[in-house]
């Protein structure tokens, strides 16, 4: 196995193993602060109409749906430290790394349905008390989330090519 | 399933050749248990490659080592 396969894997290892505690950890700091502060909503959303009222209960609401956005982001982050372990061991080519791979994948297509439907969800919540005609539903399709829906599809697409591969290489470990 | 198997007879040209496993395992390049594993029948296959280097260093022929017989029902 090239040791660059296994260096890097082995850096990377480290690196999303302090990101899958300190990446919520950040985020209900965060969120601690936003609660006590609805104005935060002001900044985040700034095309709220003025007869909005900003709540703690609004906020709070708010970012709990935000998070719900964390959850195939970790998702995504763990299955690479899975993935990042077992090449670290030189085991490259094996149906587990394969799983993991299309397991990445699946997390980040999810990601990017979540951050194109949870911020119109937030914005519902945040103006449905308002009088008709002051409340937003909107839906953003933006180039990044195109990208990574597409980037979720290919490690998907690899993860199954690879479960082939590990196939193979298995059948080929039969052979002396 | 075919009704006939291939039969490993290493462990006889070894014992007529005075030769043990180890030796022949480092002569060829492959390791002591994959030999092992070639002794008892329990791998996929052979590559040429490593049945030439078999058959080079205990000077027969193939036919000397591998043995199709009927498979038992």
């Amino acid at each position: 196995m090239p040791p660059r396969i296994l260096r890097l894997s082995l850096v990377l290892w480290w690196v999303v193993t302090l990101l899958l505690p300190g990446l919520p950890l950040l985020v209900l700091l965060w969120g601690w602060h936003g609660v006590r502060e609805p104005g935060w909503l002001l900044t985040a959303f700034p095309g709220l109409p003025p007869e909005t009222r900003l709540t703690a209960g609004k906020s709070s609401g708010t970012l709990a749906l935000g998070l719900l956005a964390l959850v195939p982001m970790l998702a995504a982050l763990w299955h690479m430290r899975g993935l990042f372990a077992l090449y670290a061991a030189s085991e490259v080519l094996t149906p587990m790394a394969a799983r993991r791979i299309r397991a990445i994948g699946v997390a980040l297509a999810l990601l990017a349905v979540a951050q194109t439907v949870l911020p119109g969800l937030q914005l519902l919540l945040l103006t449905a008390d308002n009088p008709p005609g002051a409340r937003i539903v909107s839906i953003a399709l933006t180039s990044e989330m195109l990208w990574l829906a597409l980037a979720g599809g290919l490690l998907v697409t690899i993860g199954w090519a690879m479960t082939e591969a590990a196939r193979v290489a298995e059948e080929n470990r039969g052979f002396v | 399933m075919s009704e006939v198997e291939i039969v490993v007879r290493l462990d006889v040209m070894l014992a007529r050749r005075k030769m043990r496993s180890r030796e022949l395992a480092e002569r060829i390049g492959i390791t002591e248990a994959n030999l092992s594993l070639l002794k008892s029948g329990k791998v996929k296959g052979i590559r040429f490659e490593t049945l030439a280097a078999i058959c080079a260093v205990l000077d027969c022929q193939p036919g000397d080592l591998l043995e199709a017989i009927p498979r038992e029902s």
